[in-house]
């Protein structure tokens, strides 16, 4: 009995909050130092804990591979201003 | 306990997913109040040479998840629309995303309940103003897609991204 309450229980897991990801903190720094270099005030509060990017897993498995690129681009984009 | 993501998305689609049927108004050109309740507007290659247009205003800075999404059918396995996002901030080319991925991630969108290939979403910082997306086929393949816009059920997009209808017409 115990063994399919455990599997619900996983299950329901995926359906609710997730801790936020690494990449998305390192994401918003780059964002943070490249509107300092720009002057641009860009809102990044999907991607910050607590965020809608955290509201399931659906989302969080997004928005990893989303920071990740947005990583990328950053760097590309403006060398020297995104964090390593 | 680690699970790989492929199990992760069964194990979530499993108990959260469809309940309801799929909409069958798909194709037609989405809406503002489509958006609210879904990140993506889905759209339509019918001979494989059209160009869509999407106008997106953003009423202050944010970063926005971008990524062209295609329904996981075997008969669309070959079918790529390439993006190119412009507007201000961007580069005069704007942002361009072929869609080369050797493999697509598998991306489920709690709202509209559907799992779709995305071609990579990228979270672009962008500055408030009008910009453009558009979509063409490289390879003149047909079938559906939508352009995925933000994160589901996310309060900062329906507070700060305002999108029009997908239009057809342009040339790439």
């Amino acid at each position: 009995m115990r063994m399919p309450i455990l599997l619900v229980g996983f299950v329901l897991a995926g359906c609710g909050p997730v801790a936020s990801d690494p990449v998305c903190d390192e994401y918003i720094l780059a964002v943070e130092a490249h509107d300092d270099a720009t002057g641009a005030d860009t809102d990044t509060t999907s991607f910050a804990a607590g965020g809608a990017c955290w509201d399931n897993a659906d989302n969080a498995d997004l928005c990893e591979q989303a920071c990740a690129a947005g990583l990328g681009w950053l760097e590309r984009s403006s060398p020297g201003q995104a964090t390593d | 306990m680690s699970t790989s993501p492929h199990l992760r998305l069964s194990l979530v689609l499993a108990l959260c997913a469809p309940l309801v049927p799929v909409s069958s108004d798909a194709h037609l050109p989405a809406t503002v109040e489509e958006l609210a309740r879904s990140r993506s507007v889905q759209g339509t290659f019918v001979t494989g040479d059209e160009v869509f247009t999407l106008a997106v205003h953003l009423e202050a800075g944010v970063a926005l998840p971008v990524d062209v999404l295609v329904p996981p059918q075997s008969r669309w396995e070959g079918h790529r629309p390439a993006l190119r996002l412009t507007g201000p901030g961007l580069p005069a080319e704007g942002y361009v995303d072929g869609n080369t991925r050797e493999e697509r991630p598998v991306v489920y969108e709690n709202s509209t309940r559907r799992i779709a290939w995305s071609s990579g979403a990228v979270a672009l910082p962008l500055g408030p103003g009008d910009y453009e997306v558009t979509v063409w086929s490289p390879e003149g393949t047909v079938g559906d897609f939508a352009v995925g816009l933000g994160v589901d059920d996310d309060p900062l997009r329906r507070e700060l991204v305002r999108v029009g209808a997908l239009v057809e017409g342009g040339a790439e």
